[in-house]
């Protein structure tokens, strides 16, 4: 019945992604595998298995590719159902599932046991790990095409040899194939429960036999097959004297910057509001090393050329190593958490010769950078909270995968937010797959590829399109937990061609360079990041709404000179990106001028608002107070002598709350009075106002706590109260209860990035107040200098650096003119700026004064060009990802409607569904 | 369901429904069970019975005998019952003989939604909550309690006059008429869940309308919770909320922080946000005592793909976590949360659950020797239990339902999970094993498996379209 349907679409002219049988016939599809199967003329008789190497697609048509019989497959656990669907990708028409009971309504699939939790196979045995029943399936390859209806025995019946299964010690997470160094069959069994991995001769497939369990308790080499895990030994001891005997330094911790949360700051929202909260360096609790308890492996990876099997732990901040050879544990990788999954890689290039080109890492020596330049095969792995993490397999350590390469006197980091450890991707990761592509060959001499370090404009290859969506070399996909796939790089055979500029059009000059261990850009980094257009002036209007506004010399403007006067609206600005500096290349990249390099700027839109609400402090639930709950005095109302506002849970410091010499931030007060029965209302009326005309509703900070702030009275409460006790008794019995109140920025522009966020420099100290937490301040001072140069040398700046997050105003000279000098400078990582105030003659006072700045004026631009990470949409629930070696194809596998859902490389795009 | 009460509705107006008083729902069965309470010993399963055909003139609220269940569960033999040949051991059973008190079965309006039981040891009540969208009451009930005030066990009274399998009576159903409100307000359509603070008697109800003038939290007081109250407090409706996201669809109190606060977290099954709310007591020395309930803060859903579409909330029962467990549609899926920060939940973990999850239930449980966080998800379109490990990440079993499972109740001994299948109005007795690390072979075999069906009350009848 369904060809016709397939057909029907084709003459209507039916161009969406296709999709084979859109009758979702998957049931929380959960990994994959491949096959190679030569199929028979005959269909009643078994395939033939072939290496996998003999089954390519063709390009045009996804058919076969060498041979017309040769059928690569797809093999799909069926998590919900404890079954292996199996599909053929050579499929060019038709029915791409393989039906294994025809007779029976809709597609039935091989059975296995309830939960398979993993999948693996060669051209021996598929294997399937079940944790429902805790067996170990292995079906025959040449007999999955098969008709098994009867499915009370799953077709054992009819085909002996198509399932068995054996017991296993626990219920098991992942699988793994390798042969030893004799050419026998190995299969090994991560069981987390148990704390060890089991290996099975495989080589007589039907009757695996157990060789015993590697307890990853045991220490290195001393552990043998056949340990019992003992769950009280002391794995930290044993991993800190494998590191040293490997000669092998234990970092210290105080130099590591901790993981941030899991938000995705990457992720554009609007307005400064949408943003809740900072954005700032956190603790994040992943990252707790030593982790208490027995071992839990978890995911495998082989390296079959060396017989090591990798194993991933989620109690253990190492990774184990075990020895295909000995079966025993050979020795440990710190990688400072714990890990879920791990991904091998093929062996990078080392970073090539000097390069005559400018901003060029390569020309940095090797042993000075060795997390970018030192070509080897790399161990990724997923942590906690989706984190993903690069090991080193020559050097056995870490990668510094988030601090960018060379010179880099600063320490930059590609996202200041996450560890140096940590690979810049903030969005939780589910799932990790090596890609060595086609060009690939394990002695990188050999490695087909296509552009040589000497490549120019003039002299690019033939056929060569080396735009970000073509990869030829050794990557990393990485599955995001949000639907979509981001891919690190490793060794990108074709950035000579990037760098030349080839495939692209219009190309002037190039800011390219290539990040090992980085996300891979999603546009070609052929212009320096630049603003889209002159910053706009806004203005709040009534109902909520606003006004831009034209340059005027009254409105206030992004300093675009070294001065502003009274005549001046700042239209005749000819400065690069209107005065905004954007951070440049670090010094000795071979530039004469200051570049905006792509690397350290961030494509996003920046609002400053003036006394602006800090982000995620518009709250409902304060509590204005001069008593405890009991009715006895609030001694911290006591001992200053101000009012308390109390809210559970308002993180006040962890916001931003500033209060410091010069500033101290305004509560605004926005519910109407909601009087006290005792209290009258006209009362109220008369010194609060309400609805749209509100008057005495702004408390400034005295002193700011975590969960509570002590406020100043309104100014002029007192006076219209009477006195100030009166005004005490009349604010708490007109705001008596869970009010709706907003901090703001006091006198100052309140910088929010949409993707940056707001970033502050406050921290809560041991007894809860809010301080200026130092370190942060002086990285700001310090950024602050190494700006605006040009305008202002150092030598000439009166005004200071703003508080971190805060764009703040200077005084006039005595000439009455705003200057670049005494004007305080806003600095963050990525961008650097001024704020002049509208200048104005003021005929009263005979001489300019800075106009008055109305709260709620926005400044507002945006930075393009910057780097930012290639995504690839996949479904909204993906669970794993398999890259198809040969076929220059990954799949990826979601659980949710879609299914098995396949990926092109060069150009990278999606192209077929199969559910 | 929809178009069926469509249907009847007019059938119904063009037979002169106002003066047709309608057939007496049955006393002893179970008809579309919605939700389900169970008291503090384990004593007795209370069971709403939604009347979502409108077959009846009202929906029940029926006492089940969990020791008479027990004592069936326990029993081998067949006994009257007949065998479950999905489950083997297990027995199909009428559900009359646990119902032995009809005549205490109370009627209350149609559609009803959720249901708590609590008990006020001051004043040595135990009381039923059940929130009913047909007349927009909070319906309550005194327990074990006859009209003299004597003990007496399984009784119900909502203000039903005496009158056995009567309807509750005004003085029971609040929220209705506004002059009892403490605003004046009344309860707003389409309550999707209630929660309970006994320690403040806060009673705290979500809405899941998607219009957006219409308030979507309301808050009752239960006076019987404060010293001193009367024995004949009622609760009152404090205050209702307006803009807040659209169709929040659960509730889950939270224990910790400042108690002077009662705060509680919604989920919506229309926006990627959680909500939190609270309840401001009043200020004694500024002799403020009017509470209302406010929206303390919104967060949005973070790190995954839409999460636009949650269906319910339980804390982890751990003592001293701060995790959250959440069943979501979109995707389907079990999301963990960390709620270190309260007004920044995050999602820590997303598991994968079978089509259609709808409810859930976190217990602690004995999983190879070790206490362990168990989470129960029933997914109603595909008729599953499914039981998850959330520290390991990984589906412990499964079980296939009767049809359209929709609640999940915890038996307080430990002993056995009840489940509410709504489409075949029956009450599944699952039996839970004391320890859940069975062997391969017994996970195969019931009754001796970890979890195993031991018993379904009432026949399996699947909707009719015309009774």
């Amino acid at each position: 019945m369904r060809p016709w349907r397939l057909g029907l679409a084709a003459l209507v002219g039916c161009t969406s992604t296709p999709v084979f049988n859109s009758t979702n016939n998957f049931t929380r599809a959960s990994d994959v595998a491949f096959v190679c199967l030569e199929l028979p003329t005959d269909p009643s008789r078994a395939s033939a298995v072939r290496p996998l190497s003999d089954c390519t697609l063709n390009a045009g048509d996804n058919g076969p590719g060498i041979a017309a019989n040769l059928h690569l497959h797809a093999l799909v656990t069926q998590s919900e159902r404890g079954e292996v669907a199996v599909v053929d990708l050579a499929t060019t028409a038709g029915v791409a599932l393989v039906d294994n009971a025809p007779r029976t309504p809709g597609f039935s699939f091989l059975h296995v046991g309830p939960n398979p939790t993993a999948i693996a196979a060669d051209t021996r045995s598929v294997w399937v790990a079940c944790e429902g029943d805790r067996r170990l399936y292995r079906m025959d390859p040449a007999l999955l095409r098969q008709d098994v209806d009867g499915l009370a025995d799953g077709g054992n019946a009819r085909f002996p040899d198509l399932r068995t299964s054996v017991a296993l010690p626990g219920a098991p997470r992942d699988v793994a194939l390798d042969e030893d160094v004799q050419g026998r069959h190995r299969l090994y069994v991560s069981l987390p429960d148990r704390g060890t991995v089991a290996v099975y001769d495989v080589e007589e497939p039907t009757a695996p036999m157990l060789l015993g369990e590697i307890s990853l308790a045991s220490a290195a080499s001393d552990g043998g097959v056949g340990d019992v895990p003992d769950e009280s030994s002391d794995v930290s001891t044993d991993i800190q004297d494998d590191m040293l005997d490997a000669g092998m330094d234990v970092e210290d911790a105080s130099t590591d910057l901790p993981d941030a949360s899991t938000d995705t700051p990457d992720a554009p929202t609007d307005g400064p509001d949408a943003r809740d909260g900072a954005v700032g360096l956190v603790d994040g609790g992943a990252g707790s090393c030593p982790v208490s308890g027995a071992p839990r492996p978890l995911g495998l990876a082989v390296d079959t050329a060396q017989n090591r099997v990798y194993v991933s732990d989620e109690r253990s901040c190492a990774v184990h190593v075990l020895d295909g050879a000995s079966r025993a544990v050979l020795y440990r990788l710190e990688l400072g958490v714990p890990s879920r999954a791990l991904a091998l890689t093929g062996r990078a290039r080392a970073i090539a010769a000097p390069s005559p080109l400018p901003m060029d890492p390569s020309t940095v020596a090797c042993g000075a950078d060795p997390d970018h330049c030192q070509g080897t095969a790399y161990l990724y792995a997923l942590g906690p909270e989706g984190g993903v993490y690069v090991l080193d397999l020559e050097r056995r350590e870490r990668v510094r995968a988030n601090r960018m390469p060379d010179p880099n006197p600063d320490g930059r980091l590609l996202d200041p937010t996450l560890s140096p450890y940590r690979v810049a991707i903030s969005t939780p990761v589910v799932a990790l797959t090596a890609m060595n592509t086609r060009e690939f060959a394990p002695d990188p001499a050999m490695a087909t590829v296509p552009c040589r370090a000497t490549v120019s404009r003039e002299t690019c290859p033939t056929g060569i399109n080396a735009t970000p969506a073509h990869l030829r070399g050794v990557f990393v996909g990485a599955l995001l937990r949000t639907g979509s796939l981001q891919l690190v790089d490793v060794d990108d055979y074709d950035t000579p061609c990037r760098r030349a500029g080839c495939g692209a059009a219009g190309v002037d000059a190039t800011v390219y360079r290539f990040l090992r261990h980085a996300p891979r850009a999603g546009i070609a980094l052929d212009r320096a990041p630049r603003l889209t257009g002159r910053p706009a002036v806004s203005v709040p209007v009534t109902g909520g709404e606003r006004m831009n506004v034209g340059a005027s010399p009254g409105t206030p403007a992004v300093a675009c000179a070294d001065s502003r006067g009274p005549n001046d609206d700042g239209t005749a600005c000819t400065a690069e990106n209107f005065g905004v500096e954007v951070t440049a290349f670090a010094a000795g990249q071979g530039t004469s001028t200051p570049t905006p390099d792509p690397y350290r700027a961030r494509n996003e839109s920046w609002l400053l608002t003036w006394e602006g609400i800090l982000p995620g402090l518009d709250l409902s639930g304060g509590q204005l107070l001069d008593r405890t709950p009991e009715g006895s005095p609030d001694p911290d109302v006591a001992r200053t002598g101000r009012l308390k506002l109390r809210v559970d849970g308002a993180a006040f410091c962890a916001r931003g709350v500033l209060v410091d010499g010069a500033t101290r931030d305004l509560v605004t007060l926005v519910d109407d009075p909601r009087p006290t029965p005792g209290m009258s209302a006209s009362v109220c009326e008369r010194l609060f106002g309400s609805g749209t005309t509100t008057v005495r509703r702004d408390l400034r900070v005295f002193e700011a706590y975590d969960d509570h702030l002590l406020v100043d009275l309104p100014e002029g409460l007192a006076e219209a109260a009477g006195d100030e006790q009166g005004a005490r008794d009349a604010i708490l019995r007109c705001f008596p209860q869970a009010t709706r109140f907003q901090v703001r920025a006091s006198n100052q522009w309140l910088a929010v990035g949409s993707r940056t966020g707001y970033e502050h420099a406050v921290r809560a100290d041991a007894q809860g107040l809010c301080v200026v937490d130092r370190a942060r301040q002086d990285a700001t001072d310090a950024l602050s200098t190494r700006c605006l140069l040009a305008r202002v040398p150092l030598a000439r700046r009166t005004g200071g650096t703003c508080a971190t997050g805060r764009v703040c105003l200077g005084e006039l000279d005595p000439s009455g003119r705003a200057t670049a000098a005494r004007t305080p400078i806003f600095a963050n990582p990525y961008l650097c700026l001024q704020v002049f105030p509208g200048v104005r003659n003021d005929p009263v006072l005979g001489r300019p004064r800075a106009e008055t700045i109305l709260r709620g004026v926005q400044l507002f631009f945006t930075v393009t060009g910057a780097y930012e990470a290639l995504r690839v949409e996949t479904g909204m629930f993906p669970q794993a990802a398999r890259f198809a070696p040969w076929t220059d194809r990954f799949y990826i596998v979601d659980t949710g409607a879609t299914g098995l859902v396949e990926y092109r490389l060069n150009p990278i795009a999606r192209a077929r569904i199969f559910n | 369901m929809r178009w069926k009460r469509t249907v009847f509705l007019c059938l119904a107006a063009l037979s002169g429904c106002p003066d047709n008083p309608g057939r007496d729902p049955p006393r002893d069965q179970f008809f579309f069970p919605i939700a389900g309470a169970v008291d503090a010993e384990g004593r007795w399963l209370y069971v709403v019975n939604s009347d979502f055909d409108l077959a009846y003139n009202g929906g029940t609220v029926v006492a089940v005998d969990l020791d008479r269940v027990r004592a069936r569960a326990a029993s081998p033999e067949a006994r009257g019952c007949s065998p479950d040949t999905d489950a083997p051991g297990a027995f199909f059973c009428d559900e009359s003989p646990f119902i032995p008190r009809p005549d205490q079965t109370r009627r209350i309006s149609p559609f009803g939604v959720d249901a708590a039981w609590v008990r006020y040891p001051a004043a040595g009540r135990d009381r039923l909550y059940v929130i009913v969208r047909g007349d927009g009451s909070l319906t309550w009930f005194d327990l074990n309690r006859a009209p003299d005030g004597s003990r007496d066990d399984g009784a119900l009274d909502c203000g039903n006059g005496g009158d056995p399998g009567g309807a509750c009576g005004a003085s029971h159903r609040a929220g209705v008429d506004p002059v009892q409100g403490l605003r004046n307000d009344v309860l707003p359509p389409d309550p999707a869940a209630l929660s309970v603070d006994e320690t403040q008697g806060w009673i705290t109800v979500v809405h899941q309308s998607t219009d957006p003038n219409l308030p979507r939290a309301s808050l009752f007081r239960d006076p019987i919770a404060l010293a001193g109250a009367g024995q004949s407090a009622a609760p009152q409706l404090m205050n209702v909320v307006g803009q807040l996201p659209a169709g929040l669809s659960s509730l889950a109190l939270v224990r910790r922080g400042d108690r002077s606060r009662s705060t509680w977290l919604a989920t919506s099954r229309s926006e990627a946000t959680f909500t939190l709310l609270q309840a401001y007591p009043g200020s004694g020395p500024l002799q403020d005592a009017r509470p209302f309930l406010y929206r303390a803060a919104l967060a949005p859903v973070q790190g995954l793909n839409t999460g636009a579409n949650s269906r319910a909330v339980a804390l982890d029962p751990a003592p001293g976590s701060n995790r959250a467990y959440v069943v979501s549609r979109s995707p389907e899926a079990l999301l963990t949360l960390d709620l270190t920060d309260l007004n920044r939940p995050a999602v820590t973990e997303v598991l994968a659950l079978p089509l259609g999850p709808s409810r859930l239930t976190a217990l602690t449980a004995e999983v190879d020797g070790a206490p362990r966080t168990l989470v129960f998800v029933v997914s109603y379109d595909s008729r599953r239990l499914t039981v998850i490990d959330p520290e390991a990440r990984r589906v412990v079993t499964r079980l296939q339902t009767q049809r359209g499972p929709h609640q999940l109740v915890r038996d307080p001994r430990g002993e056995y999970l009840f489940i509410m299948d709504f489409l075949d109005s029956t009450v599944e007795v699952l039996r839970l094993r004391p320890n859940m690390a069975v062997s391969a072979e017994q996970r195969t075999r019931c009754p001796d498996a970890a979890l195993c069906r031991v018993l379904t009350l009432g026949l399996p009848s699947p909707p009719v379209v015309n009774r």
